[in-house]
């Protein structure tokens, strides 16, 4: 399967990675390499997957909370923030995600 | 060098302060030379008693170690230092492991060479000209240096087992589940697994006794018991000829004299059928590489790790950030997986690879109903040298393909020296056996090494 | 046109758990920014979640209120996609294997079909620049993580109005079962909302609109009347309606698009590989339903029966469960008293009085039998009220106190019936020709002369009493 130009522009939207122009064109001819191995995947049939193990209420954990580590410790490793939260350049108009503002 | 100092086990009879010591200077001699380190550690142990007491390890740089740098190999965590430890770390230090320092690794564990790491890459103790393997390519380096007497490191497709074979050692991928992933920075999370890397295959078990069981804090993680150590009357599985096209003349030998050896120590052989390694690869190539994708998503610059400067919105620092904080390696392993997940190729990719991953659980677990365990060689060729692949993709991802039905299928495999080229290179075989097997597989290894490890490389001893 | 709406509810509610969903960082409202958060909630490299088994149960409790079906196999699936205050690029939720699947909710006379619930968690909070210049977005993650359900309704309801009360009565139940206090101010419960318009003749529904962005009941039904006249004008004209995602603007009171159809978010959902599937057994659902309340629909129909109350005041008093409690034990202290004397109370001064509701029900006995003796006068309810729920004093010292003891003596009651009969001759005279409606003017004449206090009844007699002396029939 032959990934055209505005397929990996496509991809690149989708995990926000930048490319330069010949990094994309260079990746582009990659993931058309890589997947043209994937004929070997097959025709399988349509059977289903067997159900892995599957975890019991008593499995999971029970509702006791546990502190947090406070804000310091949780802004230590951060690039931007003023002593509360955390700062991003700004978000751009009104790209509220998918409406959970 | 005194014998006790060149193992775990030797070290836990003789009790030598000196190791400790023995090891950091070859650190000091190495280091700059291969580049198995990135970070040196010079803390002393956190307790003086325990099963591994005063044992040197290294930890691959892609574990979290709380207060030190863990960079997975990338720019993207160049200066992070994790809020906390890793459970299987915290097992070595409570056991009384000392760590000497982070391994370099490829970047993200994406790789089988270690030349992608963002620090440069490491070299090969044998042969300073040809790859250590990868991604655990740091951890195998140190250990074969002598930098250390074990070392973790991680497994998704093959990255302790072949980086092992290419450095003489012993390298298990435990069964998923057996060794607690928290603190593992996930690259395929149905693939993962952290690996105990040593030189002999009582080093091995020792630091794995120690590191698997279960952990609440990773929902995968399995309770059930290992399966005791050794088998009775073993029934070991060898792949047709045909299966090994394309493997090496000095490897394919190693294998077959391996496979006598063991017919020697009382095995019975076994020539089987075993499933086309090019469908499991592909398989393998769509699965870790979509999850990979969604695992990477979190490295955006807002909360830790690299931020470009200057970005005027959240937009264009998303975008720069992962350009320039991501190498190439894994910005092509991020658009394939977020390809095989896209809208409109989703069945013909990743649905179906899922498929082919549970008829290969089948098939596997088939073979290893009769048999107790598949012999085969790690990787189909010994260390190749620095730079011969990294311009073909696709070539790289060949060199994992004996190794991945072990990740694929959940079960333990371990690779161990078998032999040497005649180059001078060390040969790795792999055992693939059946669920919580790897006290019994290390047990054979031990058989089969007798407790001897691979000779290191001149002017380490 | 009058074509009929079909309109859905996306709800989303914090379930009332005491740690997060997938981590153990305390849930509580309005802590100081980033103080409940771990690496875990932090999106760490390296780190796992493990979910929460009282989330879960929450959601099997109320699955079983609303009659859905609890799946015994569900599992978690990653919705991914690119947001400051979703730290892992991707939220874990339920896709193809929810946890319920089916079920409805009454409201009145209507059935609202629901199609399915899952467990998903929170994403954290982003404050935007709010002025022009303003160049950073601040980021909070103390609400990532905090557990959700999400409730998809089938486009059942007609009207926005229906859409209102659907969110009252689902915001009841969720409180009657104790499954989330379900407060939108406080981000506890959100709603999206789909609306179709089917055209007359038309077969099957219309294309549907999504609209997003509502933060009060109110606004659900300001979004939804918006939309609905924007397709209604759009298929007068004979445009088509596109499918589309609306914002609704709360100053303007405008629903305007959000996004244009390339830009869509593609989630890539796939079966999230931390977390195995999640398996309930039928013991655990028989536990959470030994847990269920009565619940408001059943509960309403036995105070009706049990008690004669008049729908209405039934309906009233079910509004919550604290409420209904009270009234119930204040009923039990009371036998003797009519029922719905003890539902007027609640009904009307109780809820006027600040604190009224906290009075224990001890206490409103004590002072439902003083208005049942008559020592205590209608008028008087309030005022006792307002001083009981200030203090712990019974109702009869606080009558004592403050002299507000109704007068019961006879002779007083004579004496001012007397009075007042005297004052009024007129009237005495056209009530012995038959004006007996005029019983009402005496009494409130005596009323005065008493301040207040006479006793009704036992002032009535004095007064009929004396009227009938002055009449010379039998004297």
């Amino acid at each position: 399967m032959d990934i055209a130009s505005e397929q990996v522009h496509h991809l690149c939207r989708l995990a926000r990675l930048e490319l330069a122009p010949e990094e994309r064109d260079r990746l582009g001819a990659d993931l058309t390499r890589i997947l043209a191995t994937m004929r070997a995947l097959g025709e399988t049939a349509a059977e289903g997957i067997d159900a892995p193990e599957a975890l019991g209420l008593r499995d999971l954990r029970a509702d006791d909370p546990a502190g947090g580590i406070g804000a310091e410790r949780a802004l230590r490793e951060a690039p931007d923030h003023d002593g509360g939260w955390f700062r991003v350049p700004r978000v751009v108009a009104l790209t509220l995600r998918d409406g959970r503002g | 060098m005194k014998p006790h100092l060149q193992t775990i086990a030797g070290l836990a009879e003789g009790g030598d302060p000196g190791a400790l010591e023995a090891c950091r200077k070859r650190i000091r001699q190495w280091n700059p030379k291969i580049g198995a380190l990135l970070h040196v550690m010079d803390e002393p142990a956190r307790r003086d008693s325990g099963p591994l007491a005063g044992v040197p390890v290294a930890i691959k740089d892609n574990i979290c170690v709380a207060d030190h740098p863990t960079t997975a190999g990338s720019r993207m965590l160049d200066g992070f230092r994790p809020l906390y430890t890793a459970t299987a770390v915290r097992r070595l230090e409570e056991a009384g492991a000392v760590i000497v320092g982070k391994a370099s690794l490829d970047e993200f564990g994406m790789g089988s060479s270690n030349e992608h790491s963002a620090f440069g890459p490491v070299r090969n103790p044998y042969d300073p000209e040809r790859v250590p393997g990868g991604s655990s390519g740091g951890s195998a380096a140190a250990v074969a240096s002598g930098m250390a007497l074990g070392a973790l490191g991680s497994d998704t497709g093959g990255s302790v087992r072949q980086p092992a074979a290419f450095c003489g050692l012993v390298g298990l991928k435990p069964q998923y589940g057996a060794v607690s992933r928290f603190g593992l920075i996930a690259f395929g999370s149905s693939l993962d697994q952290i690996g105990p890397m040593a030189r002999t295959g009582r080093d091995c078990a020792a630091l794995f006794r120690v590191i698997c069981g279960h952990d609440r804090r990773d929902a995968t993680s399995d309770p059930r018991p290992r399966s005791p150590a050794s088998f009775a009357a073993v029934r070991l599985g060898v792949p047709e000829d045909a299966w090994l096209e394309g493997v090496e003349p000095d490897v394919a030998a190693a294998l077959a004299s391996a496979a006598e050896r063991f017919r020697q120590l009382g095995a019975r052989i076994e020539t089987i059928a075993l499933p086309d390694p090019a469908q499991a690869l592909a398989a393998y190539t769509v699965l870790a590489n979509a999850e990979a994708s969604s695992n990477l998503a979190r490295y955006d610059g807002v909360r830790y790790g690299y931020r470009v400067e200057g970005a005027g919105d959240l937009g264009r620092l998303y975008r720069a950030t992962r350009g320039r904080g991501f190498g190439p390696e894994v910005k092509r392993r991020i658009l394939l997986g977020t390809f095989v997940l896209s809208a409109g190729y989703q069945d013909a990719y990743y649905i179906k690879a899922q498929k082919v991953r549970a008829r290969l659980q089948e098939a596997y677990g088939r073979r290893l109903r009769r048999l107790d365990a598949i012999l085969t060689p790690t990787t189909p060729s010994c260390a190749f040298r620095l730079g011969e692949k990294l311009d073909d993709p696709v070539a790289m991802y060949q060199c994992d393909r004996f190794t991945i039905p072990a990740n694929l299928t959940g079960l333990p495999a371990v690779s161990f020296p078998i032999g040497t080229s005649r180059a001078g290179l060390p040969i790795g075989g792999q055992l693939m056996g059946r669920a919580r097997s790897e006290l019994a597989l290390l047990d054979l290894v031990d058989r089969f090494d007798g407790g001897v490890p691979f000779p290191f490389p001149e002017g380490v001893a | 046109m009058t074509g009929a709406a079909a309109i859905g509810l996306e709800i989303h509610v914090q379930l009332k758990t005491r740690s997060k969903l997938f981590c153990a960082c305390p849930t509580r409202f309005d802590a100081e920014p980033n103080a409940q958060v771990c690496p875990v909630c932090l999106g760490h490299p390296g780190v796992l979640p493990v979910p929460n088994r009282e989330a879960v149960r929450l959601a099997v409790r109320f699955a079983l209120a609303v009659g859905g079906e609890v799946q015994a196999r569900s599992a978690w699936a990653r919705k991914n996609y690119f947001y400051p205050d979703l730290p892992k690029g991707y939220q874990i939720t339920q896709y193809e294997e929810p946890l319920v699947r089916g079920g409805a909710l009454v409201i009145g006379e209507q059935t609202l079909r629901i199609l399915r619930m899952h467990v998903e968690e929170d994403a954290g909070r982003s404050q935007h620049p709010e002025w022009v210049g303003e160049e950073t977005t601040r980021i909070d993650l103390n609400r990532c993580g905090i557990p959700l359900l999400e409730i998809v309704t089938a486009p059942d309801l007609r009207t926005p109005a229906e859409a209102h009360a659907c969110l009252v009565a689902l915001r009841q139940l969720l409180r009657y079962c104790e499954v989330s206090d379900a407060e939108m101010e406080k981000g506890q419960l959100r709603c999206d909302a789909n609306l179709s318009i089917r055209a007359p003749g038309a077969p099957g529904l219309g294309t549907p609109t999504e609209v997003k962005n509502l933060n009060s009941f109110r606004n659900v039904e300001r979004a939804l009347t918006r939309e609905m006249e924007r397709q209604i004008a759009l298929i007068e004209r004979g445009k088509p309606i596109e499918r589309a995602t609306m914002m609704f603007d709360q100053l303007t009171g405008e629903v305007r698009p959000m996004r244009s159809k390339e830009e869509e978010p593609d989630y890539r959902y796939f079966p999230e590989p931390d977390l195995p599937a999640l398996r309930i057994e039928p013991e655990e659902i028989e536990r959470e339903r030994r847990r269920l309340p009565e619940l408001p629909g059943a509960r309403r129909e036995r105070l009706v029966r049990a008690y004669r109350l008049r729908p209405a005041d039934a309906e009233l008093l079910t509004a919550t469960r604290q409420l209904a409690d009270a009234f119930e034990a204040v009923a039990a202290e009371v036998p003797h008293i009519e029922a719905r004397q003890v539902a007027n109370l609640f009904a009307s001064d109780l809820r006027a009085v600040p604190g009224g509701l906290e009075i224990g029900s001890a206490r409103l006995a004590g002072l439902l039998s003083l208005l049942d003796q008559g020592t205590l006068s209608r008028r008087q309810v309030k005022p006792v009220l307002q001083a009981m729920a200030g203090s712990d004093r019974e109702a009869a010292q606080i009558v004592r106190e403050r002299g507000w003891v109704q007068t019961e003596d006879e002779a007083l009651l004579r004496a001012w019936a007397g009075e007042v009969l005297d004052a009024h001759p007129d009237h005495v005279a056209a009530y012995l020709q038959g004006k007996e409606g005029l019983i009402r003017f005496f009494m409130g004449q005596l009323m005065k002369r008493s301040g207040g206090r006479a006793h009704p009844r036992k002032a009535e007699k004095a007064l009929r009493d004396a009227l009938a002396s002055r009449g010379g029939a039998g004297g």
